[in-house]
């Protein structure tokens, strides 16, 4: 049922034009485009995980803005609780900033130095309106930063930011979006800069705040091993393209991409022993810039089945298996008989 | 086959807000294997690694301790004995962020033979013979000389640095996050290349990194350091099957695992200290989940099991 989708993209796309110079214009040389996204499709349920894993690059944090209205679609369409936000204007906007909501990865970058904590939370309900009494506020404030444990409250007020820890501060930068009574949030790379020992306080918290406060959550990594911690869904994405979705667990241990099977390959895992063999990666080579992307499949230079077909016709993304999505020939029989030379 | 040892080395950095104790009496040895030094930011690796080049930077210093190469206490040569003999000869490092820091106006070869440059004997035609060797050692044409480093692939860039501390035929090379900016794919071919070279040309890899999975695929020895001190070190089979340092054990369970049981994963409450002002005693205590009174007042001596070894007093009634 579509009502069981808090947000659903079709066809979606995001081009970036890459700067010309004077003689480019001059000699009318056509405009070149970064395919940041290119013609993605993905639906994400109400108060599930949905991971998007792929290389430094490869779209993930445009396809996140773009699910945020952070962006202009330059394709495509997607709705929020049904809504076309494309559309969306006035009050009903309002209401959509307010509860889609983005962590960011950088916990130093994200917070303003001269804001103290108070400031950091308060700001937000001040834009937004919330809470017509200081009473109210502190209320508010106080839930949201016990949701994440800054407790007490009252012993983080009044910190700046250098004064918290990189766990604190992605905390705090959590509590943010909390006070705001949010539905879905984008947290992009949220624990990559964070040290081990405090990145599963964050992704537990992430856990539990999805179950007592029903939040729907983008979680956008390029780490495999953490996606199958968190994700209830994994979308895998490849130079603007989602290659492969699927069932978390489905996709890590079934993978049916040569792309995905290739970062499977290539994950390294706690294992001493590991170190008496080289690893075998499927693919070679190295991702090509997305401002030159290869025709058709653009993973069929590196591919090590790449059909006759594969440079000459995108794959259509089709569903194999119950709940298995992945766009490759290899699995459709006509085509998978032809191997290029 | 040289026999590096490090005997309570301790490097300070004097700031004008107080000493930092990046290195505070850290002891190894390391003879024909590969070892891995892991631990979490501001933990002291890379000052450890700066340390073995004799490059601290200044605020810091060498405070105490001893670094001896087949007996020989290298801390007591002079600079320039140390720059003819020892550095980029001995052992060599790949900087942390050394791929992005190639200077974008000197070709690869330019900046590829810098280690050379205090070497007379080793110029023009021998010199880019040299490098060139070393290019072709990780895998890439000779023809890259003359290329920049914007038109190198993050893989390609991240081999010429390896090259450039493969140059001087080095016994040791020191690897300080040789893989942390790349993506998965390239850093599996990255680590397979220090495997093979840790092969063929039979050098000794001190690979730093705050990442408990890279460092058990290619290392033979762990090390764990916290706020300054190495706090177990020992086989990896030992240090990853069987930690004895509560730190380690923590760690440990801290890593996300892609295969196997999907077991929740733990965090350490608390941060790791101000290396200003460590705490008293065992450094780790206020984190600790054992901590016993005598973990507060008294800094924990190694104690040895077989060939591992951790600072912690829950072993003290066993030693
Ligand atoms: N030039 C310097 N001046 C003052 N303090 C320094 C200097 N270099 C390092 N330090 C301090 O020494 C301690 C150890 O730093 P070091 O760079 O060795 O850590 P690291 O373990 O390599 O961390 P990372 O994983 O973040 O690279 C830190 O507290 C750091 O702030
Ligand atoms: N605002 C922008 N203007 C132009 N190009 C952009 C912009 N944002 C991203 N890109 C380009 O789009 C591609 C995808 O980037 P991004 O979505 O940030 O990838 P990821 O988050 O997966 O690392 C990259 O080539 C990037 O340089
Ligand atoms: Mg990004
Ligand atoms: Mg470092």
């Amino acid at each position: 049922m579509q009502d069981d989708y808090l947000i659903v993209a079709e066809n979606v796309s995001k081009w970036f034009p890459i700067r010309r110079d004077l003689s480019d214009i001059v000699l009318r040389r056509p405009i070149h485009y970064v395919k940041a996204v290119d013609n993605v499709s993905l639906k994400i349920k109400r108060g599930e995980i949905f991971v998007l894993v792929g290389e430094s690059g490869c779209g993930k944090t445009t396809l996140g803005k773009l699910l945020l209205k952070a962006y202009e679609l330059d394709a495509g369409k997607i709705t929020f609780e049904g809504n076309d936000i494309s559309v969306v204007k006035g009050k009903k906007l309002k209401e959509f900033r307010r509860v889609a909501q983005v962590i960011f990865q950088d916990p130093y970058a994200s917070l303003d130095p001269r804001f103290t904590a108070w400031d950091v939370l308060n700001e937000p309900l001040h834009i937004h309106n919330v809470g017509s009494t200081k009473e109210e506020r502190q209320e508010i404030i106080f839930r949201a930063m016990e949701d994440v444990k800054l407790i007490p409250p009252e012993d983080f007020l009044e910190r700046f930011p250098h004064m918290l820890s990189g766990g604190q501060r992605q905390r705090l930068a959590m509590a943010r979006t909390l006070v705001l009574e949010p539905k879905f949030i984008v947290a992009d790379e949220p624990v990559s800069m964070l040290d081990l020992s405090i990145r599963a306080e964050i992704l537990e918290l992430m856990f539990s705040l999805k179950h007592r406060r029903n939040i729907t959550y983008l979680y956008i990594t390029h780490d495999l091993s953490t996606a199958r911690y968190v994700g209830d869904t994994i979308g895998i994405m490849y130079l603007g393209k989602i290659v492969e979705m699927g069932r978390a667990s489905d996709v890590i241990e079934n993978p049916l991409h040569p792309y995905t099977q290739a970062l499977l390959d290539a994950v390294p895992e706690p294992d001493p022993s590991n170190r008496f063999k080289e690893r075998h990666v499927r693919i070679t080579g190295e991702i090509p810039s997305p401002a030159n992307i290869p025709s058709g499949c653009s993973l069929h230079p590196r591919c090590p089945y790449a059909f006759t077909l594969c440079p000459v016709k995108y794959p259509e993304m089709k569903q194999i298996s119950n709940g298995r999505l992945a766009s490759c020939y290899l699995y459709e029989p006509t085509v998978s008989d032809v191997k290029a030379d | 086959m040289v026999e590096l040892e490090v005997d309570n080395l301790k490097v300070h950095f004097f700031t004008s807000t107080g000493t930092v104790r990046a290195v505070d009496g850290v002891s190894f040895s390391l003879k024909g294997k590969s070892l891995g030094i892991a631990g979490e930011s501001g933990s002291g690796k890379t000052t450890l690694g700066l340390a073995l080049m004799n490059l601290i930077p200044s605020p810091g210093r060498i405070v105490s301790g001893s670094i001896s190469l087949d007996g020989n206490n290298i801390l007591q040569f002079n600079e320039e004995k140390y720059r003819t003999e020892v550095r980029w000869r001995q052992i060599s490092m790949i900087f942390q962020g050394a791929m992005n820091a190639l200077n974008p106006v000197y070709t690869i070869g330019h900046q590829l033979m810098e280690p050379l440059k205090f070497h007379s004997e080793l110029v023009g035609e021998k010199a880019r013979k040299k490098a060139e060797d070393a290019l072709r050692e990780v895998g890439l044409d000779a023809s890259m000389m003359q290329r920049y480093p914007h038109e190198l692939s993050g893989g390609m860039k991240q081999r010429v640095v390896i090259a450039m501390a493969l140059i001087l035929r080095p016994k040791i090379v020191i690897a300080d996050e040789p893989t942390t900016a790349l993506d998965v794919i390239v850093q599996a071919q990255v680590i397979n290349l220090l495997k093979r070279l840790e092969r063929e040309l039979g050098i000794s890899i001190i690979m730093i990194t705050h990442d408990l999975s890279v460092i058990s695929e290619l290392v033979d020895i762990v090390g764990i350091m916290y706020a300054g001190e190495l706090v177990e070190i020992g086989p990896a089979e030992q240090i990853y099957n069987n930690p004895k340092h509560p730190y380690t054990q923590k760690l440990l369970n801290a890593v996300p695992r892609l295969h196997g049981k999907r077991t929740k994963l733990e965090s350490i409450p608390g941060i790791p200290p101000d290396l200003k002002s460590p705490p008293p005693g065992c450094r780790f205590h206020p984190r600790c989940p054992y901590v016993m009174g005598i973990c507060k007042v008294s800094t924990p001596p190694y104690f040895t099991f077989t060939d591992q070894k951790a600072t912690c007093w829950l072993y003290k009634e066993k030693a």
